[in-house]
């Protein structure tokens, strides 16, 4: 039922051709070369001379410099070799224009949405682990891995599944390899989605244990979420902007008002409750949040959180850029060559691969990019801006963090991502665990433990792992040096974790509202009932099997005795690269359909090597038999144990703890080995796919009609002269002729 | 300085920081979803003239079943 406008011939072009905006004139040629000396300037700063320490400012070049000039002329590349688009078609938000989910929506403002709806909690954490290598590999990994891999996939996806009326990721793969590799493809992101929504939850719980402060502030949330839900409802519906600026002061009176409860006698036992008692809490909420229809909580929650979002990132960007940090942790630290560190054990490759996914390369951006963006697009040209260029700022915002991370002292960064298992969870013990580490330069005494626990109002930050806290500490560090001094710290610190709470609740809300209707849809194969996603019982059903999914993971890592955190997270990065490389299969399958053979290497090197990591990870992950890397052999080591009559096994006394641990090696072992099977078979569908259309020679394409375009809109983020040309014919026009463009 | 400059310049700030204020307006309330039922209206305006469009309280009602049973995932 589209609502389609017949294209006239009197109407102005719908699509500008680039003439003069190609022609290299030595401005441009200057600038660009300026661009591309300040980029390599900073890179030799941080890779080559790597003095004693480094400004974070070189980072932000280095970054920056590097996004510019990929965006430019990779990206530039990409579109004329493989994605070809043609702006005289119209966009599925022209052809099947419906006012509601399918709206031309004006390219910046898409843009903002569509980042608020790819950055998340992630590219914060990653970074901040993957710090234990030192600063440069993580580096590099963002920055090289967004530009050639993770940009690439979400500009492709998002494209490809705009030319197919906006089908999603689950869809496409249909399309593509049939029945059985369609199959495989949902099964594997349903599991994706358990094992993602766990470890963000576990990394909230982390966050929030015995933290007063942390869980009132969070807790508080609820009330006003609830409270911009009836606002929305039955005072002033629709009024979005103004509620959330209310929204936003009650949260900062909760953050500040979390300070004050936190030193009452009263708010300190209501509130200190240990990681079980919260994780139990959020499993409930989760289940409750996912049930309850969206404007209750999902949605206020949602618009808290972009206006978080967006602002903090700008004010982190901006503190950055004048507080200016100098770098003490080196390039490459001792744990960069082995496989024994104390955040996460296992070798730089590929473990450093999987650990930084959001951020370089993560699979569940395909998820996004394919579905609601693509709905929206105005001109295909725009694809590039919005897929390939949010990417981009989301490996900033992974920069940031990892800048942030490192910017605290390495003393303090060990003392807080290690393991309760190592450092006993006592001031004394880590000290002790950081002295015992032997790294050059790095201690920390327990004074200095403390005295950063009271800054920052919490009762102790010894083992807080997870990156959060980390990171929150960082940033905290960050912004009171340019904005309110040590006396800030305690609110910037708790500003932060609520700022990564109310991504992660958001998160976990929506992805098992996602995953319920994937398996009610999946279930419905056997019991067409449950295809009715408006029977309330069905839908109870398949929420409590997916909040039982996850938080039985949730509670597995809590409740770990070798740290849960560090055993679980590999499982995060792992599912999210096989995602990837899922939907980088797909999009391989659809380029060599299309016999755009020649230009297949720019999907094949990213789709290849996110295969050899995430096979190999899972590989170690199985087979390897150093305890700390392999599941299977931790489970074998601890079972062994079990059976000779023996009651601990290295830090870990006890029985009932020996028990836990091979039961939850087992289960971590299993699905690492679900997830590779997986991957593997969907990969096979791909290669299969591209070999039978190398062998014939028709063009296989599953795209929607082509439908001629009636309306005109830039493609990048200024226009160029053509485009302001072309615009203004376009406001000439009676207003009847023209299509309005609303900001939605 | 003049006395024309003096008073020009603050009447030219203060009409591009109006111009920067209404653009942010216009953006923000774009990404937050707030101009979801205008475009809605014009839309209806424009291919159904012969039908009154929803009020702005049924709209977002509407809306939200609609996200009830369209659910979108967020990125971790």
């Amino acid at each position: 039922m589209a609502d389609v406008a017949t294209s006239k011939p009197e109407l102005p072009p719908t699509a500008a051709e680039e003439t003069t905006s190609k022609r290299w004139t030595p401005l441009k040629i200057a600038l660009w070369a300026a661009i591309a000396l300040l980029g390599g300037i900073a890179w030799v700063m941080l890779a080559v001379v790597r003095g004693e320490t480094v400004n974070a400012i070189w980072f932000v070049f280095a970054s920056v410099a590097t996004y510019l000039i990929f965006y430019r002329f990779y990206s530039k590349y990409i579109e004329r070799k493989i994605v070809r688009p043609d702006d005289t078609r119209a966009t599925p938000a022209e052809y099947k224009a419906n006012g509601r989910d399918y709206v031309a929506t004006d390219r910046r403002v898409l843009f903002g949405h569509h980042f608020a709806a790819i950055a998340g909690a992630g590219p914060l954490v990653g970074p901040v682990l993957a710090a234990q290598m030192g600063y440069l590999p993580g580096t590099i990994w963002i920055i090289v891995g967004v530009v050639l891999a993770g940009a690439v996939q979400d500009y492709l996806v998002m494209f490809f599944s705009m030319r197919r009326g906006g089908r999603s990721l689950g869809q496409m793969a249909r399309d593509e390899f049939g029945r059985v590799g369609g199959a495989a493809a949902i099964l594997a992101t349903l599991l994706i989605m358990v094992i993602i929504t766990a470890i963000l939850a576990l990394v909230v719980v982390n966050a929030l244990g015995e933290s007063p402060w942390g869980v009132f502030s969070v807790a508080m949330t609820i009330p006003i979420a609830l409270f911009m839900g009836a606002y929305l409802r039955w005072i002033r519906p629709g009024k979005v902007l103004e509620i959330s600026i209310i929204g936003f002061v009650l949260l900062m009176a909760a953050i500040i008002g979390g300070g004050m409860v936190a030193e009452t006698a009263w708010g300190q036992e209501l509130f200190t409750l240990d990681r079980v008692t919260i994780a139990w809490g959020i499993v409930i909420y989760g289940f409750l949040a996912a049930v309850l229809p969206v404007w209750i909580l999902l949605t206020p929650r949602d618009y808290l959180s972009t206006f978080m979002k967006i602002g903090v990132i700008v004010a982190l960007a901006l503190a950055i850029i004048f507080v200016r940090p100098e770098i003490s942790v080196p390039a490459f630290t001792e744990f960069a060559a082995g496989d024994s560190g104390p955040v996460w054990p296992g070798s730089l490759f590929p473990f450093l691969f999987v650990t930084i996914a959001c951020g370089a390369l993560s699979g569940f951006h395909a998820l996004i990019a394919s579905g609601t963006t693509p709905k929206m697009v105005e001109k295909e040209k725009q694809t590039r801006l919005l897929g390939y260029g949010g990417m981009l700022m989301e490996s900033f915002v992974a920069i940031m963090a990892l800048v942030a991370a490192i910017s605290i002292d390495q003393g303090i960064y060990y003392a807080m991502n290690s393991s309760a298992a190592n450092t006993q969870g006592t001031i004394e013990g880590a000290a002790a665990f950081v002295q015992s580490l032997g790294l050059t330069g790095v201690s920390v005494t327990p004074e200095q433990l403390s005295a950063t626990a009271a800054a920052v109002g919490e009762e102790s930050i010894v083992s807080r792992t997870g990156g959060a806290p980390t990171l929150a500490l960082g940033l905290a560090n960050i912004m009171q040096s340019w904005i309110g001094g040590p006396s800030m710290m305690a609110f910037w610190y708790h500003f932060a974790i609520m700022f990564e709470a109310l991504f992660i609740l958001t998160a976990v809300d929506a992805g098992t509202r996602v995953a319920r209707f994937m398996l009610q849809d999946s279930l419905g194969n056997v019991f067409p009932k449950f295809k009715d996603t408006s029977w309330t019982l069905g839908a109870w059903i398949c929420t409590a099997i997916m909040v039982a999914a996850w938080g039985a993971v949730l509670i597995m890592g809590v409740t770990d005795p070798l740290g849960g955190i560090n055993t679980l997270f590999p499982l995060f990065g792992i599912a999210n690269q096989l995602l990837a490389a899922i939907a980088l299969a797909v999009v391989l399958a659809i380029v060599a359909k299309r016999r755009t053979f020649r230009s297949l290497w720019i999907v094949a090197v990213p789709l290849a090597f996110v295969t050899v990591v995430t096979v190999t990870a899972s590989a170690f992950k199985v087979f390897s038999p150093v305890p700390a890397v392999g599941y299977w052999a931790n489970h074998f080591r601890f079972r062994d144990a079990l059976a000779a009559g023996e009651t601990s096994v290295g830090t870990t006394e006890g029985v009932a703890a020996l028990e836990s641990v091979v039961r939850n090696t087992m289960i971590q072992g299993t699905l690492s080995i679900i997830f590779v099977v997986l991957t593997i078979v969907v990969i096979c569908f791909s290669v299969a796919n591209v070999i039978k259309a190398l062998r014939s020679s028709e063009v296989v394409d599953h795209e929607d009609e082509r439908t001629e375009s009636a309306m005109f809109a830039p493609a990048g983020f200024l226009p160029t002269p053509e485009e302001r040309e072309i615009q203004k014919q376009w406001d000439a026009l009676p207003a009847e002729q023209q299509r309005r463009r609303t900001g939605h | 300085m003049t006395a024309s400059a003096s008073e020009g310049r603050p009447a030219a700030a203060g009409a591009l920081l109006a111009r920067a204020w209404r653009a942010l307006v216009w953006w923000a309330k774009g990404v937050t979803g707030e101009s979801k039922y205008q475009a809605y209206v014009d839309h209806e305006r424009r291919v159904h003239p012969d039908r009154e469009p929803m009020t702005e309280r049924a709209f977002w009602r509407d809306e939200y079943r609609r996200q009830d049973a369209n659910p979108e995932g967020r990125c971790c």
